[in-house]
Order: C-alpha cells, then structure tokens, then sequence
C-alpha cells in the first residue's frame, strides 16, 4: 500500500506536462462549441404584435388563444379590437371561444403553407411586425362557421399631409363593394373577406399586399360604401359618423364593413397608431 | 500510403530474410500441460539471442534451428499458462511442461470449448484473441467497441447505435447480423444486457450488450468466437460469442491517460484509468482493482465549417417544414436574427458523439480455500450522456413557444446510465471433476432526464425540463458447471454439463405528468374548412389542435399506462462433449434445453471437428442450431418519439407487443427467433509465426423480431383499437414488434497474424483481417389479420435496406505495429465496404443513397519514456476520411453532412496518450 501512494505521487509530477496539455486542449474546444450550449430560455424576448378584433355578427365578445393560450384578458365584445399585443409568431394556431364557455368556435393555423390555397392558410405572424386578427363567419358556410383572418399592418409612417387607410369587407351577405371618399373611388371590387386592392399572387405578393394601406390627403369628408354591382346603391350603415370623417394626418386607419346585409349592417375604424 | 508500403515492403524482406539464415544445430522438443500431459499447440518458443522464434504444432512438437554459441534458454509462452525459460538441453529432444496460470482452475479455457487445454490454434472453430492493454496503448480508441471495429474483421460497431438513448451505447454486432444476435461473457459468465432499445442506426429495434460498461483498464484481452454457440452457452449466441477476460495482475499499478481533439478543434476527448492488483495472503489470491474516468466536449456538426447548416426558415412559419415564399421572404428572417445579434450557425444540431462524462469501477478476484477457490468480479458504471435532437426553430409553432424560447431551442436528453454487476463463485475439484458454482448479477438502469425542452400543448405554463422516465433490467443468474477431462479415454475426452436458473427484470418507469400529457383537448366546434368563401382562407385541411406535439419534446416521457414491471425465468441444462479421436482428429458436440416461462422451452445443438492434415495445416468445420428469446423489452417497450421524415417532424408510437393494437392487426405475442450455422475452414503455419485462418460461414435466422414500418393515422382500413392507439397519443405513426422475417447471411472469412524480432531490440508484428458477407431477407411473415398490400409496412424498404445492406458487407483490416528500442511505430488501415441507406422521405416513400467504399487509417508513433512511462501520439483516420456526403434530398433543409454509415462521421482526430507501470 505505502509502494502504491508513492507510485501514485511519482505518476502525478512526473506527467504534469502531459495534464498541462491536456488542460489547454479543453479550454481550446470549449470555445469553439460554446454557442451548441446555450441556455435557450434566457435570449431576450421577441414577439409579433397582434390585436384582435371580433368581426362575428353576433352580439357575443370572444376570447382569442394562440394554440393553448388565452391572449386576450377578457372577452372582445363584437366589432371592438384590442391593442396591439404581444403573441406568437411563425407557425401558429389561432383560436376563439364564446365569452363563458372553453370550446373553441374556430381554429385555425396560420403559417402551415406558403400561399393561400393550401391547408392552414397563409404565412403566419412574423416575429416584430404589427398584424390585425379578425374573428368573422366564413362565406361557404353560408356565414355559419366560425373562422379568422390575419393581415400584416404595414405602421410606416404617412407621407407628411397625409394618412393611411385599408379597408376590409366582413358583412356577411355582401357581395363586392367599392369604397369612395369625397366621390372618389379608393377600393373597388371588395370581395367579403378580403382587403380593398389586395394582392394574394404573382409578382406583387408580399406580406403587406395582403392588406394593403392606401395613402390619402388628410382631411375629413363623406366616406361612401356601396355595391360594385347592380344599381351601385350605397350601403345604409347605421352609423352618420362617415358622413363627414376626418382622415387625421400621420395617422393610419383600417376601416371594416361588418354586420350582416339582411339585417343591421355598420362600418368600424381601427386606428393603428 | 507511402508509409504503409514501406513498413509492408521492410516486413516482408524481414521474413525471407529469417528463413534464409545458416543453420548449424537443431534443437527439438514437445510442449505439454503439467496439469495432464495434454499437447500444448500453438506455445511459441523464442530464442532472444537470435531474435528467432517457432510455434508447436498439434502435437506439442516443435524444432528451433540454433546458431553460433550464443544462445543458452528458449523462452515459452503460450496462451493461460505461466511464461517459460528452459535451458537448451544437450539431448535431442526435451519435453517441457507448462503450468496454468495461477488459480486459474478452468479458466485457462477460450470462449468456444469447456476444456481446460485448448487454445487459439486448436479449436474447431473460429476465435480471435486480442490483447486489449497492447492495443490501448497504440491507438486513439478509447473504448473496447472502438478498438475492436479496427482490428476485429467480422466485427462492426458505431459509436452511437442509434438514436436517442441509443447514442449512450456503442454496440457489437458480427458477420453483420443483429446486436442482440451476439452474446457477450465476462470471464466465461454470461453478461446482463442494455436495458435500451435502439431507434435508427444498426440495432433498429435490439437492446444488445454494452460493452463500454466495463472500464478498458480492467481487461487483460477479448476473446471472439465467430460461430454460433447457443448449445453451449444459450440464447443470443447466435453470430457469435465475446468473452471479456479480466486482468490478475498483482503488484502492480498501470495508469493510462488518453486526450484527444477533433481536427476541427472541438469534441476533445479524455479517459484516465488506473488499475492495481493486491495479493491477498500467500498462496495466489488477488484482488484486481480499476477505475476510470472519460469526458468528451461538445462535437460541432458535420466535417467541415458549413455542414449541416439549415437553410430554411427560421423564424417563420415554415420553419421546419417548407423554405421561403413572396409572403415570408429569406430577407425578412435574415433581418430578425441580424436584430438577434445570432445568424444562421446558431441553428447548428450537435454533432455526434455527444457530450458525455463517464465514471466506471471493476474489480477482479479470488482467493484460494482449502481445495477451492473463491472467485468475484464486478463493478459500477455511472455514465452521463448528453444527446440533442433537431432544433426546434422559434418559428415552428408546433413545437415551441416564443415567450419561453424566443429563438427556439436545441433539447437535450440528460441521460444516466446505471450499470452494475456482480459475480461470486466457488470453484474446485470433487472427485476428478472440476465443479464451479456462481452466481451472476447484473443491472442496467437508464434514467432520462430532457432539459432545455418544452411541452407545447401546455403553452406558457410548460416547465423547460422534465422527468422523463427510464427503464432497467436485472439478471440473476445461477450456474452449476461441471466438467472433467479423461485423458486416457480415446485421445483425450472432455466431457462438461451443467445447469442454470436465471430470473431477467425489466421496468419501464413512468416519468412525470409534465413529460406526456397532452394539455388542452377540448372540443373544437368549427374548423374552418371553407372554399370560396373568405378569399385566402378557402383549402381544406385545416390542423387540429392535436397537431401540437405533446409531451417533453426531443423524447416524449413515458406514460403511466405503459410502465411495466415484467420478470421471466429461465431454466437450462447442457452437455458438451469433446474428443480427440485420433491424434489429428478433434469432435466436439454439445446440446441445450431452456425452458422460458414466458413463451416455453427451446433445444438446440452443436457440433464441430477439427482434423490436422498435417503440422502446417488443420480444416474445421461446425453446425449449429440456436436461437435468441425476444427481450422483455421488445414486449413491453410503448412510447412516442420523434422522428424526421425529410426534414420534417413527425410523433412515431412504438405500440407494446401486448398492446389491444397490437392484437388487432394480428400481431401475436413475439416467438424466439431461430438460427441454423454452418461454417468450415482451415488453420494454417505455412512458416513460423504465422498463423492464417479461413473460414466460410451460413447463417439462416428465421422468425426476426424488428420492428415494423409505418402504420399511418390517415389508414382509413386500420382496426379501430389501433385508431384509438393514435387518437390517444397524437401520433402520426406507429410501430410494432413482429416476428417479421426470415434472413440467410453467407460470408467468408479470413485472419493472418506475423510476428518476428528484426534485430536486438526490434520486432514486427503485422495482423490482418478481412470478412465479406451477404445477407438478405428470405421472407416477410404476415400478421393473421393483414392483406398483402401491408408487407411493406410489416418490412419497410427501409428496414429491409438495413438488414441486407446498410452494414459493410466487405471489410479488410490491417495492422503493422514496428518496434525499435524505445520507439514504435504503427499505422492501420481498414477497409469499410460499401453501404447503402434507405431514408423515409414521407410514411411509405424511400431514398436510397449508395456510399462507396472508404479506408480509414489510423497512424501513431509510441516512445518509452523511461521504466515506467510510455507515450504515444497520433492520429485516429489521419486522412480524415468521412465517406460520402449525405445526398441533398435527405438532408432537407440543412446543408449536406457526411453519411457515417461505416465508421462514424468523427473524421481526423489527434490524441496523445500516457501510459505508465510500475
């Protein structure tokens, strides 16, 4: 036993070189590696921001979830929006429930395919940018279904003078509408569930063609919505504001048409900044 | 190249060169046991004075020309008996007796043949021995799977078997069949086995025996016996049979440090190890001590900078699935992780092997009892492996939550494993027979911890690690052997038989309700499915909320209802008999009953021969029949797990073969698989010091547990019980185990070895090996309630291509070790055969991919320090040979890597090893 811890003590000073080396080798491949070992869940935060609007014509708020997650803090009652918030982005589920009940009334991925004829829709929330989620009833289920629609929100800021104005088609029964304002044309041909002067193909599609904004002179004036087709009658909304409203400078502005034609129909301004 | 061509060309000169000396005296004897008188072949007699050296023949005999007066002694060593100095006699021929080595009653014997006196050279069928301290202290290997794949021919392991837990274990496999095809023996005593089964990789389906359990220090050599051996030795032996031979050194204390890098800077490896030997009292009992430690860093990915690199979508959603579209363009993802600070290589997967930290303690020992001996062995190894899956991309919702990973996550499997055995006996002569009784005890435990993870379907309340689970098995094994060699009964008789009782454990431990619960699964009342009605909303195929993966991603943790707590027993009797029939003529035959309690008994036999046509040349020839019991695993074993389709992930259910789903395509309860050997070949001494072996071989294995392909969740035909199996778990696909198909595996064989001392204080030993086989499926076997259309899945292309074609079916190893007073010098190519791999680019759509042929060479200079230290230093695949790089179709939306279907996708390494002895 004596014989073995000398022979140990000889063994550890006279291989010191040896360990020495042995030493700078580890420390030399450690920091090659050090980013396969990172501690992933203390990165700083990224998020896409969304807000949320309940578009359904029914007079019933609803909660908005990412996948499990309930984002919106209480119910959004019908044809109201919520701030921009922080949510998910990339592929990502999005869900609705009627205030009081945990079934959801619709659920829908988004960013599950790369354009809009596959399943799951199109490109989901990008990570930083602005996005618009509407809660509405899908068309070819005669508007009994429940289902969502996401547009990107370009908040770049207006020309000076001037503000920013997209406008969405969610009354259900409506066929195309054109929107003018002071007599002019700004959108025709709104197809329900869609943005006036929307790209979805070819060589103009980008994540902002989806739903784009288009600029105007501030000012205020008679905003006008009517059928593109037919006697081109204008939409009775159940609202005078839009006969004289104000397009305020720098400010952007999506402006959906909702309820349902048979019924009570309305148009709602969002102001995004 | 030039290096190995001029070491061949200097060797070969060398032994034309010794056959051509003068001669001016013979000297002539016969070497034999002291035990019996039995002939001792293969004893190598050496004259140091003139660096001359021959080996015995069948019969003991040798003749050794002497020349000049110079030489006094001839030195003798043969394999289990004491080295011999002899002075050179003056009559004309001398007979030596050689003793066993100390209390080695019985285990002088090598893996094979229960007598006591039959060697390397004797036996009637194949076996390779190998010196593990020599070829440790030589190479960059650091560990006993590693350094077998360079020197074994018909020997084949990778340094990760699989994938998942499977990357902690490095497994054996010979003449390419499966790894638990083989049986592994610690000092004659059968071995425990892992308690994991292998996902991907060569083992696909198998648990197989971890031989890197057992700290390297402790091993004196490795015994292979390539031939079947289940008459003798029982289930498993079905290939072939490894016998780990502990050291008995006493009074001595070897230490080895070995530190190696990666050629491009990383995965830096170190294993110390010690080992020192007591004497326990004064009449040979000894206790044989050994530890070990071993690290290795983080590997980076692929072979070189920019392998493996994903080129696809990070932060969008088709990450993980699609590349860039109008909508979400490369730009986009480019300025978001500029913003990061991060680009694309902070997406790297780890490379393999994967990090790991190895602790390991055995022990070897007897001590002498009145006209006994008391034996025990053993040992702890506790071993940690970190293994990363895919990453999980901050865009692929699925599988991620943004406010828990911002940008994503790389999920680990912490994984320990616990391995202990235990083997105490008694052995001894009553009567004239020698009587062994031992208990075996073995325990393999893996635990699974997953970090750096999340379970997606519990969104922000996810923990990021989790209890995963794990599982374990333990034998016990209780053995009476018997045996006694009557060596007036024909030329020599052995005759041995015994009995064993073995118990076999196995568990499948639950893990926590955080690592398998699926969240949220309320009821969705509409999904929109709608066409023509909101412009860009109108596909069909909208995804539930089950596509969230559920569970601790990377592995899934095992749920309660799977976990199992299963034992069988097993009852054994054999006879083994051997006889020298003549003085040429060897026959040896043997038989085995088992009785399994769980599916019933199970014979089998053996017989083999060896005939000496003449001194320089033996034939020899077996047929065997044996079989392997399905492991209680491959019953029990339900989980999910993770795998990539094409890039793509997908959650794969591995169903319990006891499973309502298993039942409901027909699948029964798993059989033994069933083998029939046939093998036949020759020794030869063509020259002194030369040994060369041939042996052709034919292996039938009917009856196959794998695992099956994919039964997919969109099979409208599928029963309901299987349906609900899906439903249950959110699995995409599923699996099973199945009796599923019958191989024949034919191939040759061959070994040469040369040793000779080229000058005073040199000498020069060269090996070589090759293997070239065949095996292909012979049948698909269909569960009771499955059409034909289903034999596909029941045998995918994949798992077919596996069996037949993904292990090198050519392999020629060689080695020349040169040494020269202090130094030494050794280089060692090895020739991989190619492979072809069959990858599943969607549930029943393959690719195959061809990888030729590649030769890895490993190169290391040794210096002797002093009279203790020796270094060594070098370069393990000097030429960084990788093979070739996967095809781009499979690697999806990474960068292409190397395949490392042959040896790994390691490349050149440098090591520098430490060796000492006092």
């Amino acid at each position: 036993m004596k014989s073995l811890f000398k022979n140990s003590f000889r063994l550890a000073t006279d291989s010191r070189v040896y360990f020495l080396l042995t030493g700078v080798l580890l420390i030399l491949s450690c920091k090659k590696t050090n980013y396969l070992d990172v501690e992933a869940s203390s990165r700083p935060s990224l998020t896409a921001k969304i807000s949320f609007v309940n578009a359904r014509p029914v007079n019933q708020g609803v909660n908005f979830y990412t996948y499990t997650t309930q984002v919106t803090p209480s119910p959004v009652a019908v044809n109201k929006a919520t701030p921009y918030m922080d949510a998910q982005f990339g592929l990502v589920q999005i869900n609705i429930t009627a205030a009081g009940s945990t079934s959801y009334l619709a659920s829908r991925v988004f960013g599950g395919a790369a354009d809009f004829s596959s399943s799951g829709g199109p490109n989901g929330p990008i990570a930083g940018y602005y996005h618009t989620v509407f809660a509405l009833k899908a068309k070819a289920s005669n508007f009994t279904v429940d289902s969502l629609m996401l547009f990107y929100d370009d908040l770049s800021v207006p020309a000076a003078g001037t503000a920013k104005f997209r406008f969405v088609n969610i009354a259900t029964g409506s066929g195309p509408v054109d929107v003018l304002f002071n007599g002019t044309p700004v959108f025709t041909s709104v197809a329900y569930g869609a943005a006036g002067g929307a790209v979805l193909s070819g060589s103009g599609l980008n994540a902002y063609s989806i739903g784009p904004f288009k600029s105007i002179t501030a000012g205020s004036g008679n905003l006008v919505i009517r059928s593109s087709t037919g006697n081109g009658s204008p939409v009775k909304l159940n609202s005078t504001e839009w006969d004289n409203f104000n397009f305020a400078a720098g400010k952007i502005y999506t402006i959906f048409l909702n309820g349902d034609m048979n019924a009570t129909v309305g148009a709602t301004a969002l102001m995004h900044n | 190249m030039k290096k190995l061509t001029l070491i061949l060309c200097s060797s070969l000169s060398l032994l034309f060169s010794n056959v051509l000396v003068a001669q001016q005296k013979t000297v002539s004897g016969i070497v034999k046991s002291s035990v019996d008188n039995s002939p001792l072949a293969g004893t190598t007699i050496t004259i140091k004075e003139l660096n001359r050296s021959v080996t015995t023949a069948e019969d003991g005999s040798f003749s050794i020309k002497v020349t000049g007066d110079k030489a006094k002694n001839i030195e003798l060593s043969s394999v289990g008996f004491e080295r011999k100095e002899q002075e050179i006699g003056s009559g004309p021929v001398m007979t030596i007796l050689m003793t066993p080595v100390a209390n080695t009653l019985g285990e002088v014997q090598i893996v094979g043949s229960r007598n006591a006196h039959r060697t390397k050279i004797s036996s009637p069928v194949p076996v390779d021995i190998f010196d593990v301290k020599n070829l440790k202290e030589i190479g960059a290997q650091t560990t006993l799977t590693q350094i077998l794949q360079n020197v074994a021919p018909s020997f084949s392991s990778l340094k990760s078997s699989g994938q998942d837990a499977a990357t902690t274990t490095s497994l054996a496999q010979l003449r390419g069949l499966s790894v638990d095809q083989v049986l592994v023996l610690v000092n004659g005593k059968r071995r425990h086995k892992s308690s994991n089964i292998n996902f991907g990789g060569n083992g696909n389906g198998s648990t197989g025996y971890d031989l890197n359990a057992i700290p390297l220090n402790s091993i004196d050599r490795i015994e292979v016996l390539r031939d079947g051996a289940a008459a003798q030795y029982g289930s498993d032996a079905i290939a072939g049979v490894i016998n780990i031979v502990l050291k008995r050194d006493v009074e001595k204390m070897t230490f080895s440090s070995t530190a190696g890098i990666r050629h491009r800077g990383d995965g830096i490896f170190t294993r110390e190890g010690v080992n020192y030997g007591f004497k326990l009292g004064d009449k040979g009992g000894y206790i044989n001590a050994t530890a070990e430690f071993a690290t290795r860093g983080i590997t980076l990915p692929g072979n070189k900078d920019g392998d493996g690199l994903y080129t696809g979508v990070m932060y969008g959603g088709g990450a993980s699935s699609r590349g860039y579209d109008a909508v979400y363009t490369k730009e986009i993802d480019e300025a978001i992780m500029a913003s990061r600070g991060i680009n694309r290589k902070y997406f790297d997967t780890r490379g393999t092997p994967y990090p790991q930290k190895d602790a390991l303690i055995f022990f070897n020992a007897a001590a002498p009892l009145k006209g006994a001996e008391f034996y025990a062995f053993g040992g702890i190894s506790n071993r940690h492996t970190e293994n990363t899956g895919s990453y999980r991309y901050p865009g692929w919702g699925t599988r991620t939550n943004n406010f828990i990973y911002p940008d994503g996550y790389l999920p680990q499997m912490a994984m320990r494993v616990l391995d202990k055995s235990l083997a105490m006996g008694i052995k001894g002569e009553v009567n004239g027979w020698n009587v062994d009784l031992s208990n075996t005890y073995g325990a393999n435990t893996f635990f699974i911890r997953v970090e750096n993870s999340m379970n997606a379907t519990m969104g922000l309340s996810s923990p990021t690690s989790f209890d995963a689970g794990g599982y374990g098995i333990t034998q016990n094994n209780t053995g009476l052997d018997i045996s006694r060699y009557f060596k007036n009964v024909l030329y020599g008789l052995n005759v041995a038989y015994g009995a064993q009782y073995r118990v076999e454990n196995y568990k499948l431990n639950a893990g926590e309700l955080n690592s398998y619960v699926k969240a949220d699964q309320r009821q969705i009342l509409n999904v929109d499915t709608t066409s023509g009605g909101i412009q860009y909303l109108d596909a069909a195929g909208i995804t539930a909320l089950n596509s969230i993966s559920p569970g601790s991603q990377v592995y899934q943790g095992v749920n309660p209802t799977n976990a199992a707590n299963v034992t069988r027993s097993v009852v054994a009797g054999y006879l083994d008999l051997e006889a020298n029939i003549t003085k040429k003529w060897l026959l040896s035959a043997a038989g085995r009953v088992e009785n399994f309690s769980d599916f019933g008994t199970v014979s089998t036999v053996k017989v083999a021969t060896r005939y000496s046509v003449d001194k320089w040349l033996a034939i020899r020839g077996s047929f065997s029949t044996g079989f392997r019991a399905p492991d209680l695993a491959q019953f029990y074993y339900s989980n999910l797990t993770t795998a990539f389709q094409n890039g793509r992930g997908v959650d794969i259910l591995t169903a319990a073969n006891n499973s309502a789903a298993a039942r409901a395509l027909g699948i029964p309860s798993l059989t033994p698989e069933r083998s029939k050997s046939i093998t036949a070949g020759l020794t030869s001494q063509v020259i002194p010091n030369l040994e060369i072996s041939v042996d052709g071989y034919q292996v039938d294995v009917d009856n196959r547990v794998g695992l099956t392909g994919s039964f997919v969740s969109t099979d409208a035909n599928l029963p309901t019980d299987v349906k609900n199996a899906f439903a249950a778990t959110g699995a995409n696909q599923a699996l099973f185990f199945f009796n599923a198909f019958d191989t024949r595996t034919t191939g040759i064989e061959f070994t040469a070895s040369y040793k000779i001392r080229t000058g005073n204080k040199s000498d020069l030993s060269l090996i070589a090996g090759g293997n070239f086989m065949k095996t292909e499926v012979l049948d698909v076997h269909l569960p009771a309630k499955l059409n034909e259309s289903y034999l596909t899945t029941v045998l995918s292309p994949a798992e077919k291509n596996r069996i037949e074609k993904q292990t090198p079916n050519k392999k020629i190893n060689f080695q020349a070790i040169y040494r020269v007073n202090k130094l030494s010098f050794m280089v060692r190519p090895v020739y991989f055969g190619e492979v072809t791999s069959a990858s599943a680019l969607s549930a029943n759509n393959y690719f195959y991919q061809t990888y030729p042929a590649i030769i890895v060479t490993d190169i290391s200079v040794g210096y002797k320090l002093n009279s203790i230290f020796r270094v060594t230093g070098g370069l393990e695949n000097a030429f960084n040979e990788v093979g070739d790089y996967v095809n781009a179709t499979i690697s999806g939306f990474r960068t292409p890597s190397p395949g490392g279907l042959q040896n790994g996708a390691t490349g050149r390494q440098y090591f520098i090893s430490l060796n000492a002895q006092f």
